[in-house]
């Protein structure tokens, strides 16, 4: 893969993103608040109490 | 989403993240000692269901005395907070707030997420503060910057992720946002119009 191909799977890659972002704020606007914020809820907590334990564990370790 | 706008209020009913909750406790304190203050950037998508995560939720201070600090400070320890950045209310104060340098604060027991506290110490952050709303939600009430100041602001920072909880406040909040108070922040913030269109996806014709 050459530099060329790389900024353009970059750029194809923002875009993508942008789309997706796009239409998950479209799926929260038709959805109910007890759905999407129970899956956000679900979701946020799990990653940031895993990035918790595992920061508490470093700094013990130091 | 169920979602009401009452004027600078604005009730949103869902179950609370870690960030809610941490967000209306450290508030709380805050509120106690009628420290004028308003929580910027990610937070602001991240309220309203944006599905991505981060370390911190940033927050604008109305700078205060050292006196009053100290109050807050102690305040804020006894509730069961504690600084990362330093034990000392001085050094947190002289060598780093007031120089610019924002602090960090976690329940004791944690250290994700956590609060990013700074003095309110530019035009742009006056303006935050100023121009706030309080969104309600179960267990109390959250000030924040308003969604057109956040949106520019989030393309001027203009990472990727910036970027995205920009069209994710957009998009979500299309019809409730006041055009022209956005094309004024993002004339204050020096955007240009066409950049913003393409990035946000804004079908505006002036």
């Amino acid at each position: 893969m050459n530099r060329e191909e790389i900024e353009q799977d970059i750029k194809r890659n923002r875009a993508q993103r942008l789309e997706f972002v796009t239409w998950y704020a479209q799926w929260v606007k038709r959805t109910p608040n007890k759905v999407w914020s129970r899956q956000q809820r679900e979701m946020v907590d799990s990653v940031l109490e895993a990035a918790n334990k595992k920061r508490l564990e470093e700094l013990a370790a130091e | 989403m169920e979602i009401e706008f009452k004027g600078r209020d604005i009730y949103l009913d869902k179950e609370l993240t870690l960030y809610d909750k941490l967000a209306l406790n450290f508030s709380d304190v805050l509120k106690k000692h009628d420290v004028n203050h308003v929580y910027v950037s990610g937070y602001v998508a991240l309220i309203f269901g944006r599905s991505r995560t981060s370390e911190d939720i940033d927050m604008l201070v109305e700078r205060m005395s050292i006196g009053e600090f100290q109050t807050l400070w102690n305040s804020l320890y006894s509730t069961g907070f504690y600084c990362h950045n330093t034990p000392d209310c001085k050094t947190a104060y002289n060598v780093y707030l007031d120089k610019k340098i924002a602090i960090r604060f976690s329940e004791v027991g944690r250290v994700i997420p956590n609060v990013e506290f700074k003095w309110a110490s530019n035009e742009q952050h006056i303006r935050a503060l100023g121009n706030n709303l309080e969104v309600h939600i179960p267990g109390g009430s959250i000030a924040i910057s308003s969604l057109e100041t956040q949106i520019a602001f989030k393309l001027l920072l203009g990472s990727e992720k910036d970027i995205e909880d920009a069209r994710y406040l957009f998009e979500l909040f299309g019809e409730h946002l006041n055009q022209k108070a956005l094309i004024d922040e993002l004339a204050y913030l020096e955007i240009s119009l066409e950049d913003a269109k393409k990035k946000l996806g804004w079908q505006y014709e002036p």
